[in-house]
């Protein structure tokens, strides 16, 4: 159920505008949260900064937390290689380095590749890749192939699967 | 290969025809790169592979000179069918979820007269409650109408009261002066009873050969009808099985909307509120003017939606706005004319749905076109939506217009529907939030008609005939401006 923030009338998933008071439902107009402005990471080659203002070094992050509430597991990554995150696939001996499967991954519609982080010299990014039921970072839904900085205590969702995420 | 089939490249590489060869490499290296590397397989990906063709064609001028020629010949469809969706997908839910439609079809092109000829009766109220302004208006209205229609075209006067009279039967408009000195002598008497004018206009429709003849019957009263609403409905199943529509005018606050809404439901027509005698005239200019560029005829919706499929409401937006009774086997959509698109939108309330599943939601078309002797021909669509864990919902500028301005007009509604049940208090509230909204959405005329009838409920507990016309066709004309101000599609 939608709850309508004016009236407080609950319409039915789906709906634009509340039936009660004919108040637009947030859902109609845009996606949950603010959009995270777009920096395409990949194309720069020297040193401009993210968002084009100062970016707080990634305090030597060592090491990527991934916190799954769902089933209270706790990952500790390195961070000197690129993160997959998705589920393990044995007929192509893939397994990724976080592999959601028994967090109940397929029934929460985690895909096989579902994204990556990398780090690079600007900082931590994570991106999409192009899975069955996207990446919500903090409530944005992310477009698939392109990078967005990723900040310790972020918040991502696999498909429906919430993860938390923390840098040591 | 069909030329019918011939998939265009130009749309799925998203560059003009005339596009220079240089734009058409730079948007396919674009769009390639959108695909994920394990997806680009020629063998593959079927989008993957198309947009390989597209290219490939187009890069090469001989291929694309060969293409661009077949292309050409290209025959248009005989109707064009636009769908648009509140959202790309369903969500995997224990419970119910909406989804608005959004349909539009038109004729393959600009079509700005009929060769059909028409066959038109016109019957009206000349009940004592007429009195002779309203009178005079309409016999001028009808003056109009005659002035206008081809000689080809049949036209039948019938006024009613108590009793009916056929002042012209059906006939050629050849002398059209002699149409006019009969209808000048029409005078105002006795009271209304609506069944017997209806049902001597539907004989006189009936006296040509219908199948030959785009046939419409026009109803302009003034006041309720007493006794007869039964069988005045039955006519109208019958009249649209026949492939005759009808449309009907209200004038002035006194008569029964409901009634005149149900009237017209069977075969597509439209019911309108005439405030003022002097929009009579106009009215009717609209009505017959449409006629004139009628493209196909007796269109409608084959009810065949998935049992976890239901529609929740259907409203006809443009050329104007008038609720469509999706209960039956098929929904009555009216005429396609060549002026204006007809639009209409569809809620669906969709079932519980499990992950993985998909919703198949066939739309099937069966329409006459004279102009291409075309008797019940079917056109089938369809739309899938793929059941996700977290549905998208970006809905397109249009979907959402038209859904906003629904729900202004179903506020309305139901405001009248919790007075009529005694729930004053229910009614006033809603009543305040519609005037709020139309405060907000800048219009402030209906909004202040809405503030008012809030203070009735409030100081009266009671609700004014005039408002409850104003209200309702005005929500309803903002359908159609929601729909023609957002511009098309193309």
């Amino acid at each position: 159920m939608i709850e309508c923030s004016q009236c407080g009338h609950d319409e039915l998933p789906g709906s634009l505008f509340c039936t009660e008071c004919g108040a637009v439902l947030s859902s109609a107009s845009e996606p949950d949260g603010t959009l995270l402005p777009f920096t395409d990471i990949l194309s720069k080659e020297s040193e401009p900064s993210l968002l084009g203002q100062a970016v707080e070094p990634v305090q030597e992050a060592q090491a990527i937390v991934f916190v799954i509430p769902n089933s209270g597991r706790r990952v500790r990554l390195p961070l000197d290689q690129k993160i997959h995150i998705g589920r393990a696939d044995p007929s192509q001996e893939y397994v990724p380095e976080l592999d959601l499967t028994e967090d109940e991954g397929a029934e929460h519609g985690v895909s096989r590749y579902h994204a990556t982080i990398e780090d690079s010299r600007e900082g931590l990014f994570i991106v999409d890749q192009d899975s069955t039921n996207g990446t919500l970072l903090n409530k944005f839904r992310l477009p698939p192939q392109l990078p967005y900085p990723l900040h310790s205590g972020d918040e991502l969702r696999f498909g429906q699967l919430l993860v938390h995420v923390f840098l040591e | 290969m069909s030329t019918n089939h011939l998939p265009d490249y130009y749309e799925i590489l998203g560059v003009a025809p005339t596009a220079p060869v240089a734009e058409i490499h730079k948007a396919a290296r674009q769009l390639s790169e959108k695909f994920p590397e394990e997806v680009r397989d020629p063998d593959g990906n079927v989008a993957f592979r198309q947009l390989m063709m597209a290219y490939e064609t187009l890069s090469n001028e001989q291929r694309r000179a060969e293409y661009d020629r077949q292309r050409a010949q290209r025959r248009p469809d005989i109707l064009q069918v636009g769908i648009q969706s509140s959202r790309p997908n369903l969500e995997a839910l224990n419970g119910e979820q909406l989804l608005y439609l959004l349909v539009t079809l038109r004729p393959p092109s600009a079509q700005n007269k009929s060769e059909t000829p028409v066959n038109l009766a016109l019957v009206f109220d000349r009940s004592t409650s007429m009195r002779a302004e309203r009178l005079e208006q309409v016999k001028s209205a009808v003056r109009q109408v005659v002035e206008k229609m081809g000689s080809e075209d049949i036209i039948s006067l019938t006024s009613f009261s108590d009793r009916a009279e056929v002042i012209t039967p059906a006939t050629r408009l050849k002398d059209k002066a002699k149409i006019l000195r009969q209808l000048h002598d029409v005078r105002t008497t006795g009271g209304t009873e609506i069944f017997q004018g209806l049902q001597a206009a539907y004989d006189q429709l009936r006296r040509a050969p219908l199948g030959r003849y785009i046939n419409h019957l026009v109803l302009l009263t003034d006041g309720h009808t007493y006794g007869d609403e039964e069988e005045c409905l039955r006519l109208a199943q019958q009249a649209a099985d026949q492939g005759i529509t009808i449309s009907a005018f209200g004038i002035g606050t006194d008569w029964n909307d409901d009634f005149l809404d149900r009237l017209v439901a069977p075969s597509g027509g439209r019911s309108a509120y005439v405030a003022r005698p002097e929009q009579i005239v106009m009215y009717m200019r609209e009505e017959v003017g449409g006629l004139g560029t009628l493209y196909a005829q007796r269109v409608r919706l084959k009810n065949q939606l998935p049992e976890d499929v239901s529609c929740n409401y259907a409203i006809k937006l443009s050329p104007f706005a008038q609720p469509l009774d999706c209960s039956g086997e098929a929904m009555h959509l009216g005429a396609v004319e060549g002026r204006a698109p007809l639009t209409f939108l569809l809620e669906l309330k969709v079932a519980p749905q499990r992950l993985g599943g998909e919703v198949v939601i066939p739309l099937t078309f069966v329409t006459d076109i004279p102009s291409l002797q075309l008797q019940d021909r079917a056109f089938h669509y369809e739309q899938r939506f793929e059941v996700v864990t977290e549905a998208e919902m970006s809905p397109p500028p249009q979907v959402v217009k038209a859904v906003e301005m629904l729900s202004l007009h179903r506020l309305n509604e139901l405001a009248w529907q919790d007075f009529e049940v005694g729930n004053t208090l229910k009614a006033t509230r809603r009543m305040d939030w519609l005037a709020t909204r139309l405060m907000e959405t800048g219009h402030t005329t209906l909004a202040q008609q809405a503030a008012m009838e809030k203070e009735r409920l409030i100081s009266m507990d009671s609700l004014s005939a005039s408002g409850r016309k104003q209200l309702k066709y005005g929500t309803r004309a903002l359908l159609t401006r929601a729909i023609t101000l957002t511009g098309n599609d193309d």
